[in-house]
């Protein structure tokens, strides 16, 4: 296989995901927004929460069907391209693979069901056909990342003399050290992103009508949702550290482009990285990786050296790494400091610029999700199952995915844009009652 | 029956109700081109919307079952099926771009380019997975064979078929304006296809007549009477209950040509025990599969019950009861 076909494979398997990704993250996180929303509405009898939450489901509509045809494609382009990758991993975990299927079906029947019923079932019924739509969105966002978490640490199999997959033992391949960590930090982190994305829509629709007096107590609402979700995800990715620390040293070392295995390690904050593999004019706070990584700071951890040149990931993930970490703080930070501002000093938390700022932020919380991908990914290169299978072996042959590498991103950008026109065109802003 | 066995019936019946699906929606794009007859366009839209969503999950589904319950002939059979479901893959994403557009730039009804390249991609898709169908049923593709064409063109017609029935079923009003001939040919080549033309050229098919077993009789016989039902339908003029027949015609035939070619997953060269990989979680996906299949039965009976009650729209007040 030419460098080439390789370069194209991972190429369109990372636009297809990454594509996927931002419908992903609505796809959980809205779904337990709008139920929430829509059973405060009900216990307080207050129409207008119904109202919103009805705008919401129907954006959600949209969302969904370019996510449904995403996931289609990914699912496919996994069997068709990828044919030695799910070979292995089916007969593995494809139990995860399954389920992840009849929660995504339980999703997308409720989505039907509840589209269709909105004042054609009471207030309750109807409530109640959310409450499947957030256990199968959850549901199938589980199941597939304990694939990924596999992926990352497997476990539970050995592999005989031939490669194949011997003394499986499906529940510890699910369950993998990666799994906890992975789960909640991705999952608390697309419900942190909605709101931000929620806050930065509503900021925009405020710039754009200040009359509508109903907007600043949602985006006070959703602030505080914000921050106490950007909390847990802060205090998950600590735990994450700490697992990758012990489960996956070699995506901490390139993410932190730690060359020796030391103890009192430095956290690199920023930089460049150079040609030779080195993180230059970064800022290094000695010790700090080591108190991260280990609950100590003369803590050893692991660098690059353990591991042999061929299997050690791109430092690219560094830039990757600091990006998340820094946006999380800044999704954290806009808007406690909106909430501290509309407590004491309301206009400045309703001027321009601090709706300007909202409005960044919940751009860069995609973006913040987007780089928690991929430093899950590429720290996992050059394989795609730790240890056991590398990428260039689990892609096809087939001189299609030169090809599809090209026809592929056109499509998802025409489907981006079409989506976003019919999110403009679907979704008002509905005038409420008081 | 084995867990090898019901994995696999499972894996058919999850592409079988995907066949459904999907020709449910081949009906609704193509009535889109019939003015006279798609009057409704945002009801059909509606519609069209809720159920895209579920008949690409079944087809999610259905995939990842076969995939992930016969991981060991994955390899051989992705080689082979992959240009072919290339076509599956591009329809798929230029489809979801057509409706999105189709949906929301309010396209009226009729003779149009999105209408008619709508209505393409959505035969296109399960067309391309039918290709697949027929070349694990003989080895060779339909365009190989006599009976490979018979067999698409069985499928063309079925997809046709189960759509306009469920169209009809749910728009009797307007069965006036319906073609009534065009519907009925299309009906009739169907069924002839399957119960007259294909077996006499499965005779003169070295890679089908393994075919040529007791299940396949079933189809045959199936045939027969559909269409014995569907004469004295015509006669009685009552084509909105013609569902009856395509539907359950549409879910069984996949199962019985996939019980004619036991133990066959893919003819001649590998059997589904060869292909079968996934003796050690198959009881786990069972159970999952039995302990939510109340569940989804209880979520499609309301779902089916919400299509069909009076204008399927967002603004309806009457409520179900």
């Amino acid at each position: 296989m030419n460098s080439a076909h390789l370069v194209a494979g991972r190429a369109l398997m990372g636009d297809s995901l990454g594509f996927h990704l931002l419908f992903i993250t609505f796809g959980v996180g809205l779904p337990l927004l709008i139920s929430l929303l829509e059973l405060y509405g009900l216990i307080s009898k207050r129409p207008r929460a119904r109202v919103v939450a009805h705008t919401w489901s129907k954006a959600l509509v949209v969302l969904f069907v370019a996510g449904a045809v995403s996931g289609t494609i990914i699912s496919l382009q996994f069997s068709l391209l990828w044919p030695v990758f799910m070979a292995l991993a089916g007969k593995i975990v494809g139990a995860a693979f399954v389920l992840e299927g009849i929660a995504f079906l339980v999703e997308a029947l409720f989505l039907s069901i509840y589209m269709l019923s909105w004042n054609r079932l009471s207030p309750l019924a109807h409530w109640l056909c959310s409450v499947p739509i957030v256990l199968g969105s959850i549901g199938s966002a589980f199941f597939i990342t304990t694939v990924n978490a596999f992926m990352n640490t497997p476990q539970g199999f050995s592999l005989d003399a031939h490669g194949n997959p011997i003394n499986i033992h499906p529940w510890t391949a699910m369950f993998s050290p990666a799994a906890f960590h992975e789960i909640t930090h991705s999952i608390a982190a697309y419900i942190f992103t909605t709101l931000l994305v929620l806050i930065a829509l509503y900021a925009w629709l405020y710039w754009r009508r200040p009359e509508r007096d109903w907007i600043p107590k949602l985006l006070v609402a959703l602030s505080i949702g914000a921050v106490l979700m950007g909390t847990i995800v802060a205090l998950l990715g600590d735990v994450s550290g700490k697992q990758l620390a012990q489960y996956e040293p070699r995506k901490l070392a390139a993410a932190e482009g730690l060359q020796h295995t030391q103890s009192h390690a430095p956290l690199t904050i920023g930089g460049i990285v150079q040609s030779d593999n080195t993180i230059k004019y970064g800022l290094v706070v000695p010790g700090l990786l080591s108190w991260l990584a280990t609950g100590d700071v003369n803590g050893t951890v692991t660098g690059l050296d353990a591991f042999t040149p061929q299997d050690r990931p791109p430092l690219v993930i560094h830039y990757f790494f600091d990006a998340m970490v820094a946006i999380g703080t800044i999704g954290i930070g806009a808007p406690l400091l909106f909430l501290i501002l509309y407590r004491f000093r309301r206009a400045w938390s309703l001027h321009r610029l601090a709706l300007l700022a909202m409005m960044v932020v919940g751009v860069l919380g995609m973006i913040g999700v987007e780089c928690g991908w991929l430093l899950a990914e590429l720290g996992r290169q050059p394989y795609v199952i730790t240890d056991v299978l590398l990428v260039r072996d689990a892609l096809t042959r087939s001189s299609l995915v030169l090809q599809f590498a090209y026809l592929f991103p056109v499509f998802f950008a025409a489907l981006l844009v079409l989506t976003f026109i019919a999110l403009r065109r679907n979704v008002h802003v509905e005038e409420l009652p008081a | 029956m084995s867990v090898l066995q019901l994995c696999l019936y499972i894996t058919v019946a999850l592409l079988s109700i995907y066949s459904v699906m999907s020709g449910i929606e081949c009906g609704l794009a193509l009535v889109r081109l019939w003015p006279n007859f798609s009057t409704d366009s945002p009801r059909q839209l509606s519609r069209l919307t809720a159920l895209w969503e579920i008949t690409n999950v079944f087809l999610v589904f259905g995939i990842t079952a076969f995939v992930i319950f016969f991981n060991n002939a994955l390899v051989p059979v992705s080689r082979v099926l992959l240009p072919s479901l290339a076509i599956a893959l591009v329809a798929l994403l230029a489809r979801a771009c057509l409706m999105l557009f189709v949906a929301y730039r309010d396209v009226a009804p009729g003779l149009r380019v999105s209408n008619a390249l709508l209505a393409i991609c959505t035969f296109a898709i399960p067309l391309t997975f039918a290709t697949g169908g027929i070349y694990l049923l003989g080895g060779q593709f339909f365009w190989q064979t006599p009976a490979g064409w018979t067999l698409f063109g069985a499928a063309a017609t079925g997809l046709g078929a189960v759509g306009l029935s469920s169209v009809i079923a749910s728009e009797r009003e307007r069965l006036r304006r319906l073609p009534f001939w065009s519907f009925s040919l299309i009906f009739l080549v169907w069924l002839a296809l399957l119960g007259t033309i294909l077996p006499l050229t499965l005779n003169h098919n070295s890679s089908l007549r393994h075919l040529l077993q007791m299940p396949f009789n079933w189809v045959v016989l199936l045939c027969d009477i559909a269409l014995i039902a569907f004469a004295a339908l015509l006669l009685v003029r009552r084509l909105n209950w013609v569902w009856i027949i395509t539907i359950p015609s549409a879910l069984s035939f996949p199962i019985l040509l996939t019980w004619a070619q036991w133990p066959y997953l893919s003819y001649p060269n590998i059997t589904a025990a060869h292909a079968y990989g996934a003796a050690a979680f198959a009881r786990i996906v069972l159970i999952g599969l039995a302990v939510s299949a109340p569940f989804l039965a209880g979520g499609f009976w309301l779902l089916f019950r919400l299509l069909r009650s009076s204008e399927g729209s967002d603004s309806n007040q009457a409520k179900i009861s």
